[in-house]
């Protein structure tokens, strides 16, 4: 066996030029994919983490029927008692109570429909951090009644400024039209534009006395420390709040979910469209290695090396070879990443608007776990492995006598 | 004496469906140990063939071959591969030593091949270097030697595995007079010395004459077998 392995490492040198070209292409190939791949988990990554940080939280929990139609009277009673209970648990880092409504907004020069959030500003900073994403104007003020923040692009489509004056109107408790005006206090930008067509904010005794309400809430958005204890949280709170319905950011926002998967999925087929490619490559340089050397294996073979021992040598070969490029191809992706991770490749100048459309940062931090480098080797091995049994079935079928007479 | 080989009604036909040509034609041969054999004749009268038949490399289409009484043309595969490692030596026109090791590497091959333990190993290799005068070149690869180097290499890699018989094919066709001299030299004091058994294909009039039994080959068919008597072979 060492003998094999020791033949088959310095027939790989007999032609350096054609096995470094098959290194370098292993390496390139690698190096793109396990970029690729970070790009995608990076992105996946990141969206997941704007979704829990700015949209949904790691945890909600609604009245069960709240989320079927948003009707006001399905409320989260006894909030004080159930503050303390979240404030007691030493998993979440913060939790904002909301009330919420499907309302109109109306201007004199035109109207859209929103979704109103009731919100106690601390709590909703601590939890969303929607002040830092104030572009224009101030956070809410503590002493001014019925402020309202919107978002940049239902601004824009309103042409709205600071200041201006606005109507909510919404359906109340009994089932009557609310209507209450409210002056634009400041205009914020989320990492999705989506939301920031739909979603205002208003303190919650506002949106509360609209809607005929006190102190009750529809939505507690809860952030967690981290996602690691989302589904033990979930049961814990599933448990001690049977009444209501807790669900986790996968459950609130499937489609993020669905587009990791997604990215994953393509992630996968685009290291298996690379390996399928090397493994053309691969095939055709030890297919090419083999009619070379057809008269020595002819030799060999005929000296009394046994068929297992040619095909061991030829796997042994092709396996090594494979092998030289991906160490330095993956060590090359590490290296890339881990500097891009630093510093982020800003994509903003060409597709910023498309990927803030679709929820995901304008710049991109590659990372790729420590598990995916191991998947990606052993891939490649296998590549490798089955690549060679082609060429090696070929040099065990040659005839000896045929050969020597070449 | 002790049978090496005994062959019968060996025949083997190359297009039997079209233009039927014999390379080698209801050949009977019988060869003994100790023999030093010179197989002649034109190109194309079936000397390689005979060869390869008698080595296990090619199967007869008619007729048997028996190896020191075993019938080598029912064997197939890893064993008649395994038979060949343990029983035959082979000598190549163009040395076909592995490139890529060095001449102890290359003699050694075989006895890795055989399984046989280190210190064995290393001890018949230096052996066997010696005895085809190359212990100074024990490290070079092939590429670093000359022709008659590479070939006392092969005639080294051959003898390495202690065969019954050593079949050369042309050993000395890619030699210079000087190194073919010195190579059947070798050859010929191995025969008298250790009782080793060769079969030669040649064209060359120095193997020839140094040869005690001399078979011509025409058309794939025996057409003379001359024992020869030599006073000393080498």
């Amino acid at each position: 066996m060492k003998m094999i392995l020791f033949m088959a490492w310095r027939n790989i040198w007999r032609n350096p030029v054609r096995s470094l070209l098959i290194m370098s292409s292993v390496i390139i190939g690698l190096w793109a994919g396990a970029f690729i791949n970070a790009l995608y988990f990076g992105m996946s990554e990141d969206r997941v983490r704007m979704a829990i940080e700015n949209e949904v939280s790691h945890l909600q929990i609604h009245h069960p029927e709240f989320r079927q139609d948003y009707k006001p009277q399905f409320t989260i009673s006894n909030n004080q008692k159930l503050k303390q209970k979240l404030d007691s648990m030493k998993a979440i880092k913060a939790a904002s109570f909301r009330s919420a409504a499907q309302a109109m907004l109306s201007t004199a020069s035109g109207s859209a429909g929103v979704m109103v959030y009731g919100i106690d500003p601390a709590a909703e900073h601590a939890t969303t951090r929607l002040a830092a994403k104030i572009i224009e104007g101030n956070y809410f003020s503590p002493e001014k009644r019925n402020q309202i923040i919107i978002g940049h692009k239902l601004a824009s489509r309103l042409k709205l400024k600071l200041r201006s004056r606005i109507v909510i109107s919404c359906i109340d408790t009994a089932g009557n039209i609310s209507a209450s005006a409210f002056k634009i206090a400041g205009i914020y930008r989320s990492s999705n534009s989506a939301l920031d067509k739909i979603n205002v904010y208003v303190k919650r005794e506002s949106l509360n006395q609209m809607l005929g309400l006190h102190q009750e809430a529809h939505e507690i958005a809860i952030l967690l420390h981290t996602n690691k204890t989302l589904e033990k949280t979930k049961q814990s709170l599933r448990q001690q709040l049977p009444m209501y319905r807790t669900e986790s950011w996968k459950e609130i926002s499937p489609e993020t979910e669905l587009i990791i998967s997604t990215m994953t999925q393509f992630s996968f087929i685009i290291i298996i469209i690379i390996l399928l490619a090397l493994s053309f490559g691969i095939v055709n340089t030890m297919l090419m290695a083999i009619l070379e050397r057809s008269r020595e294996i002819g030799m060999m073979l005929a000296l009394g090396m046994n068929k297992s021992k040619i095909f061991l040598l030829i796997l042994f070969e092709t396996f090594l070879l494979v092998m030289s490029g991906c160490i330095p191809g993956l060590l090359a992706a590490w290296l890339s990443i881990a500097y891009f991770t630093k510093t982020g490749i800003d994509i903003s100048a060409f597709a910023g608007r498309a990927m803030s459309s679709f929820g995901f940062s304008t710049v991109m931090y590659p990372t790729l776990p420590p598990i995916m480098y191991i998947q990606m080797a052993l891939m490649v091995a296998c590549c490798a492995l089955i690549s060679a049994i082609f060429p090696s079935l070929r040099a065990i079928r040659l005839n000896p006598a045929e050969t020597l007479k070449r | 004496m002790e049978t090496i080989i005994d062959a019968h009604n060996v025949s083997r036909v190359y297009n039997p469906d079209t233009v039927p040509i014999y390379a080698v034609n209801n050949v009977h041969l019988h060869l003994e140990k100790g023999e030093f054999t010179a197989l002649v004749g034109p190109s194309g009268s079936g000397k390689t063939t005979l060869l390869n038949i008698l080595g296990g490399l090619d199967k007869p289409d008619t007729g048997q071959v028996f190896v020191s009484g075993i019938d080598i043309t029912s064997l197939s595969g890893n064993r008649l591969i395994d038979f060949r490692l343990h029983n035959i030596g082979f000598i190549f026109q163009s040395f076909n030593l592995i490139p890529v090791l060095t001449a102890r590497e290359n003699i050694e091959f075989i006895l890795l091949l055989q399984n046989v333990g280190k210190m064995e190993r290393n001890e018949r290799v230096n052996q066997l270097l010696q005895e085809v005068g190359l212990s100074d070149k024990a490290d070079s690869r092939p590429a670093e030697l000359s022709g008659g180097q590479q070939q006392r290499v092969a005639v080294a890699r051959a003898l390495a595995s202690k065969p019954r018989f050593i079949l050369a094919d042309e050993p000395t066709a890619n030699l210079d007079s000087k190194s073919a001299a010195k190579l059947l030299n070798i050859m010929a004091k191995l025969n008298r010395e250790e009782d080793m058994t060769f079969i030669f294909s040649t064209h060359d009039q120095r193997v020839i004459e140094r040869a005690r039994r001399v078979i011509t080959l025409v058309d794939g068919k025996i057409e003379s077998d001359t024992a020869r008597v030599h006073t000393e072979n080498g």
